[in-house]
């Protein structure tokens, strides 16, 4: 049985982080960690301080891959991100909003 | 401080932390924070990951930096033997010649669509951090250039009169002295 609660997980995406494998591997570990307390949690946040040498490509594969799985409407409201620096930030906000496009198609509008 | 070089290294993936002896060497020369950090791994790391999701070069990719101590730069490297860009961007634009290539993958929002996950970003990323940077960014693609220099718009593009047998992208930072 599936419990629900009004409740936030919150998950460091340096936990799921390793120095010698796959940038894209680490972004879809992640993804599936924020899958599963997704299902679980009311929302998710993430905290991506700490990373370093990632690039689009990681932000695609961890957006792409919970949007895939449970929806844009997840992605928009229920999964929080924060991140260590503006430049994060912005990279990950182009990935977001191209991963939405992709997702609901190009009249798509992001915050 | 003397000249010192971060060897050539080959790789076939973009791996966590591949960056980090090109990141510090320019620590060690120049005074940089957590923001500018990122934006110099991102630039790294778009460069890399683009090698393993499109380039298809048997021999990978190589990279290498230098901090010159005569120009205060630190220069970096990153070359495959691959299909150049234009090949890349062929299967879905086919007879894309190499320069309007380079024009819209530094533009962005472009991709050959290798892999799902690809969005058309890391180019247009590369060049925006490198920018950001005030650095200075060649990219030679098939014959084709792109030269951006950090303080003049826009970013040029060229045909060059041979041919690379790749992709290279180079690019140099000042380093700047804290006083």
């Amino acid at each position: 049985m599936m419990v629900t609660t009004v409740s936030t997980s919150r998950l460091k995406a340096l936990d799921f982080f390793s120095p010698s494998r796959a940038v894209v591997e680490s972004a879809r570990l992640l993804a599936q960690a924020a899958i599963a307390d997704l299902d679980r949690f009311e929302s998710v946040e993430v905290d991506f301080s700490g990373l370093r040498g990632i690039s689009s490509s990681y932000f695609n594969a961890f957006f792409g891959d919970v949007g895939r799985v449970l929806g844009s409407t997840v992605l928009r409201t229920r999964l929080h991100c924060r991140y260590e620096t503006k430049g994060q930030g912005d990279l990950a906000g182009r990935s977001l909003d191209a991963v939405l496009r992709s997702l609901d198609g190009p009249a798509t509008q992001t915050a | 401080m003397q000249s010192e070089t971060v060897p050539l290294r080959q790789f076939y993936q973009a791996v966590g932390d591949q960056a980090a002896p090109i990141t510090r060497l320019v620590r060690r020369h120049m005074e940089i924070n957590a923001d500018t950090e990122i934006y110099l791994g991102v630039a790294l790391s778009e460069a890399a990951q683009n090698i393993e999701d499109h380039a298809r070069s048997s021999i990978g990719g190589v990279w290498c930096a230098r901090y010159l101590s005569g120009s205060k730069q630190v220069r970096v490297a990153v070359v495959d033997h691959g299909i150049g860009i234009a090949g890349s961007l062929a299967a879905l634009s086919p007879g894309i010649d190499d320069v309007e290539a380079l024009r819209r993958v530094v533009r962005g929002g472009f991709s050959s669509k290798s892999l799902a996950r690809n969005m058309g970003l890391g180019v247009s990323n590369l060049c925006a951090n490198v920018k950001h940077l005030r650095g200075d960014l060649a990219i030679v693609s098939g014959a084709a250039a792109a030269v951006m220099t950090a303080y003049a718009d826009p970013i040029r593009f060229e045909p060059l009169p041979c041919r690379f047998p790749g992709t290279a992208i180079f690019f140099r930072l000042n380093v700047i002295d804290p006083d």
